[in-house]
């Protein structure tokens, strides 16, 4: 069921992270420790950690929780270079457990710099809000459709934390915390995704602790979480485009977009039930397909260019009755843990910070379009229904305008958080500058060339100095035409 | 006053000393003559501790050369059969070195120096580098870093090999000199007029022994000759040595 | 003491106006520095560059997304390479052919046979032809995993197992290679430095008539030696500090970031390594002069003394080329030095123990060996030899 959730909300998701780093830490301060340790999918030791933190800022002598921190310590020992410190998305994902795929997209940056990663309050092994009452959920047979308000409730149950300091704005007093027991004067910030939101509150919270900073995929502050609707027809509508204008797509899928409505109006009379072979077991299943499946599944592919690749082929095949390759995304979907989304503190963010800003005419809107129509807001009215708020601190919402190099990213094809966002943010900072990479989507450090400016923004510190004359060589959009591969 | 008492030596299968016996007295000037492989250099190696003998002992002013080495050298002054310079140290640094070798230091030591090199006249030698030196000053400087601890006892082993006359007329002059003040002097020689002008004692060594000593006259009369010379291949050719 | 200190400053002064010997003996400190320099542009060049790559494709036309698979790779085929360069790729002649029914077979799903033709046993061609298979290998596998997905089949299912590497090495690595390089140099230094001093200052010396009237002299043929080795090593010494001052100085010059390494020298390195060198080469000094005094001729210490410089090279490579090796390695002289440099570079935790005691063996060789030297010289041998 996690997966699901992943491919339901979010800004969250998806392909890969960051993260950042900081300079070896004094243990000095009594309430923190850290060892040599391994984590999952590096072979090389690096160094894991908890901060011990108040649960409530305001009473500090109160109850207290564990932050869990791995630091990628970098090759280069001389601790000439500011740290970064990598803030995950959702809100929800745990950046201590994405530690490999980060690495993997940091390598160079972590060559000179250590990055930090911090299991956000409520993630991970920072208390993790798990609801494990969605896992028992089969990725085939079962569809989400009838997901009830109880279900809701019941993950809710199983929380014995005050769920009203799991916010965004004590999240960062527990990042700044960390910053201050490592002993790093001024920090650099890399966020992706809900991450850039983190990053924007930060800045807005501790100007002076902060060098430089880099906001992959903007959530604005002045833009509500959750309207997922006219962005990702927004992106659905760039993948058809960039296929009318690949030769061998076109030829393959000249009708596309219709076939895929005929799709969805199949599946809106009623699921579809196409027996296949279990893409795990081999075993004969019933794949079940609900409108919400199909379009969270197709809409999951959005957010990365190895997914938007199948898009075509896969509406065209099962537009011809083949679920066989829909199976095989939604088997892929199901893997992998290390970016879940902890669904408890997804809720319990947006359902006070972000859920209770949009309009009802807001929503409305955002549920006409040709691609989601309301399947991303579904599950909002859903939990939000439900779940508890808390009080926001507002005065660190606002549009941020620290005087901070920022350098600010957005993937041209993304499905949540479009470049219209980026230059929303880019307004309100003195000092910044986007850059829109024209093949990415969501996350564009994933990309070789974004990750070298990256590296160069962090060292020089310069927005506008950046040589992004990569970004040129970027090419088109390709896609898959036959089930053996194009040529 | 050196003095060799029945010195024996035996290399392998190679007899080199056998019995050698002698003294040389304090002023006076002792040669010691005798064919190549007589065993000469044998013996003074043996005088100064260099080599150990099978029997027999070598003192110098008393002192047993093989027991307190480092004692009996501290008053002999060598002038070595082949001798060398550090080239790249200068005249006055060489013998410094040898006179601090030998326990001189501070002004006694820069006094004992100023006056070896004034006795030998080369204080205009004194600051250059050896290296280049001619055969006579090489000698000067050879002969100040033997002397410049004022030794009672003074070696020299074929001293005049490759000087040239103006070089060993110089030499011969100290030797006088040093006679003159007390010193033992011992030195070994092919050279006969050399031997003949200067010694006051010859010992002529053949086979490892004695086989004669005296005055010069003493050893010409010995063997019947007029010249030195014959009188010393006389001396050496008969088996058994002619006692004096 | 008056007697070891005219011995010592004697040696000293001759040691050094001997300029051409003392150039020489210094060559490793101004050596060293340039070879790390030039070895550590070349391990950046070959680490972080993937220099472009042309390879004489032919059937390129009939697979063009291969073609761009391979060009992201930086492989391109040899219409592309600058004249420059084009003599060299030609005469490589790394060979790559594709059937003109490749898109067929694989619409088709057959096996589809590209040939990689190539001299794999010239070094030059070695890293070419292992990107150009990784490249080819990398787009024949996502293919694989594409065909897969698309039928509806997990994609995990092709990596039963997902083995999980733990490497215990500290993590704070530094630029290894050069600290490797540098310790070899250092060891190297330290015998190379006093060579010359410890050959002419014994078999020199007595090639010069020199020794004999030393050794009539009314001092002991231990301060004798002593003096020599101490000299020796002050300069074998002065020899390891430069070579580590310029070292350091021109690591300063390579732009290890691109690696993201980094070099520096903290005191406390600088001060154990000095503990640990300064054992070395003395026992470098008195191995060297042992065997020129040894020698029957200047020339013979010469062959002989510059066999033993080859210990700090041999010794080293030795040491990596074994897997298992034995304790006593841990202190013997060399070794024990060498085993404790790696350590010290890699910022493991060097015992000041282990320091002592494998500083401590090293002395202890030195002790023996200058005993027996002033034994041998008061020995008739040494004496006999003389004339």
């Amino acid at each position: 069921m996690k997966k699901m959730w992943k491919s339901l909300f979010g800004i969250c998701v998806a392909v890969g992270f960051i993260s950042q780093s900081y300079a070896e830490p004094a243990p000095t301060k009594q309430q923190m420790m850290i060892e040599d340790c391994h984590v999952e999918g590096i072979r090389s030791q690096v160094r894991c950690g908890k901060l011990t933190v108040p649960e409530n800022y305001n009473k500090p002598t109160d109850a207290t929780l564990d932050v869990n921190f791995v630091v990628l310590p970098a090759h280069d020992n001389s601790k000439n270079n500011t740290p970064m410190m990598f803030l995950a998305g959702g809100p929800g994902q745990a950046a201590a457990q994405m530690a490999s795929g980060i690495l993997r997209m940091f390598s160079e940056v972590r060559k000179t710099r250590d990055i930090i990663l911090v299991d956000q309050r409520g993630t991970g092994q920072s208390n993790g809000l798990q609801c494990n009452n969605f896992e028992d959920y089969d990725l085939y047979e079962d569809i989400t459709d009838d997901m009830s308000s109880q279900d809701i409730l019941d993950c809710l149950a199983d929380f014995n934390v005050d769920l009203s300091h799991y916010n965004t704005t004590n999240a960062i007093r527990d990042f700044d915390a960390l910053r201050d027991a490592l002993s790093i004067e001024k920090i650099a910030l890399y966020g992706g995704s809900y991450g850039t939101r983190a990053a924007l509150v930060y800045m807005n919270m501790f100007p002076q602790h902060i060098e430089s900073v880099v906001l992959d995929s903007v959530g604005p502050v002045e833009i509500q979480i959750g309207l997922f609707g006219q962005t990702g027809a927004r992106s659905y509508q760039l993948l058809l485009e960039n296929c009318q204008l690949d030769e061998a797509c076109h030829q393959a899928f000249p009708n596309l977009d219709e076939e895929f409505q005929a799709l969805i109006e199949r599946v809106e009379a009623e699921p579809i039930r196409a027996t296949v072979m279990h893409p795990t077991l081999g075993s004969p299943t019933e794949f079940v397909i609900s409108r919400t499946k199909l379009i969270s599944t197709l809409r999951l592919q959005l957010y990365f260019m190895q997914g938007r690749q199948f898009v075509p082929y896969v509406i065209h095949q099962a537009y011809l009755g083949n679920y066989l390759p829909l199976a095989g995304l939604v088997a892929q979907s199901g893997g992998d843990e290390s970016g879940q989304i902890h669904a408890g503190l997804l809720f319990n963010i947006l359902c006070s910070e972000d859920y209770p800003l949009v309009k009802q005419n807001q929503w409305q809107a955002d549920a006409d379009n040709n691609f989601g129509r309301n399947e991303a807001q579904k599950n909002w009215h859903l939990a939000c229904g439900v779940w508890p708020t808390y009080e926001v601190e507002r005065e660190y919402f606002k549009p941020v305008t620290a005087d901070i190099p920022t350098l600010i990213m957005s993937g041209k094809l993304d499905p949540v958080t479009p470049p219209s966002y980026g230059d929303i943010t880019d307004k309100t900072l003195p000092n910044s500058r986007h850059i829109v990479v024209k093949n990415a989507s969501h996350i564009v450090v994933s990309s070789p060339c974004a990750i070298d400016l990256v590296n160069e923004f962090l060292t020089n510190k310069d927005p506008q100095a950046i040589d992004d004359t990569c970004l040129v060589e970027i090419e088109d959009e390709r896609f898959i035409t036959h089930v053996n591969g194009s040529n | 006053m050196i003095e060799v008492n029945n010195l024996h030596k035996k290399f392998k299968d190679v007899t080199a000393l056998e019995g050698l016996s002698f003294s040389a007295k304090d002023g006076e000037i002792t040669g010691i003559l005798g064919p190549n492989g007589a065993g000469k250099t044998t013996c003074l190696r043996t005088l100064y501790g260099l080599l150990k003998a099978d029997q027999g002992s070598a003192t110098i002013d008393g002192i047993n050369v093989s027991e307190q080495p480092l004692i009996a050298r501290g008053n002999l002054g060598i002038f070595p059969d082949k001798f060398g310079l550090y080239e790249r140290l200068t005249a006055y640094e060489q013998i410094d070195y040898f006179a601090s070798i030998h326990g001189l230091t501070g002004a006694k030591k820069k006094q004992a120096i100023e006056e070896v090199l004034q006795e030998l006249e080369m204080e205009d030698l004194a600051h250059r580098k050896t290296v280049g030196f001619s055969q006579g000053q090489r000698m000067k400087v050879t002969l100040a870093q033997a002397l410049v601890h004022k030794p009672k006892n003074f070696v020299l082993d074929e001293p005049t090999r490759g000087l040239d006359v103006m070089s060993t007329r110089i030499l011969r002059n100290y030797l006088s000199k040093y006679k003159a003040k007390g010193h033992c002097i011992l030195f070994s020689s092919h050279v006969m007029q050399e031997v003949a002008a200067l010694c006051d004692r010859v010992i002529v060594v053949a086979n490892g022994k004695l086989a004669a000593q005296g005055t010069p006259q003493e050893l010409c009369d010995l063997a019947g000759e007029a010249q030195l010379e014959d009188a010393f291949v006389k001396i050496i050719g008969s088996d058994e040595g002619v006692a004096a | 003491m008056i007697q070891f200190n005219a011995l010592f400053s004697k040696e000293i002064k001759e040691a050094i106006r001997d300029k051409r010997a003392l150039m020489a003996a210094f060559t490793m400190a101004f050596l060293a520095p340039v070879m790390i320099f030039v070895m550590s542009k070349m391990a950046i060049k070959e680490a972080v560059e993937t220099p472009p790559a042309y390879v004489n494709i032919s059937g390129g036309e009939y697979a063009p997304a291969l073609m761009k698979h391979l060009a992201d790779d930086n492989v391109f085929p040899m219409s592309e390479v600058e004249d420059a360069d084009k003599v060299m790729w030609e005469k490589r002649n790394i060979e790559v052919f594709i059937p003109a029914d490749f898109e067929e077979s694989l619409l088709a799903g057959t096996s589809i046979n590209v040939v990689l033709r190539a001299d794999y046993g010239e070094k030059a061609h070695q890293s070419i032809i292992r990107r150009v298979r990784d490249s080819v290998y990398s787009y024949s596998r996502q293919i694989g995993y594409q065909r897969i997905m698309m039928r509806g089949i997990d994609v995990k299912l092709l990596r039963p197992i997902n083995l999980a590497e733990q490497d215990t090495q500290k993590p704070s690595s530094n630029a290894t290679f050069i600290s490797l390089m540098l310790s070899i140099y250092l060891l190297f230094g330290a015998f190379f430095s006093g060579l010359s001093v410890a050959i002419d200052t014994s078999a020199g010396e007595r090639e010069r008539n020199v020794l004999e009237i030393l050794l009539c002299q009314p001092v002991s043929t231990m301060k004798v030696v002593l003096a020599k080795l101490f000299a020796a090593t002050t300069i074998a010494l002065i020899g390891v500090v430069l070579t580590l001052i310029l070292s350091t100085i021109a690591v300063g010059f390579v732009d290890l970031s691109q690696l993201g390494l980094t070099f520096n020298l903290d005191m406390k390195t600088a001060i154990s390594l000095l503990i640990l060198l300064i054992p070395i080469c003395f026992f470098a000094s008195a191995l060297q002069l042992f065997f020129a005094f040894n020698a029957k001729t200047f020339k013979e210490a010469q062959s002989l003394v510059s066999i033993i410089i080859m210990l700090p090279g041999m010794i080293p490579f030795a040491l990596s080329m074994m897997n298992d090796r034995p304790q006593w390695l841990d202190w013997a002289p060399i070794s024990g030095q060498y085993l404790i440099m790696e350590d010290l570079f890699k910022g493991d935790p060097v015992g000041f123990g282990v320091l002592l005691v494998t500083g401590a063996f090293t002395v202890l060789m030195t002790v023996i060996l200058v005993k027996v030297m002033a034994e041998r010289l008061k020995s008739e041998k040494v004496v006999l030899a003389l004339s």
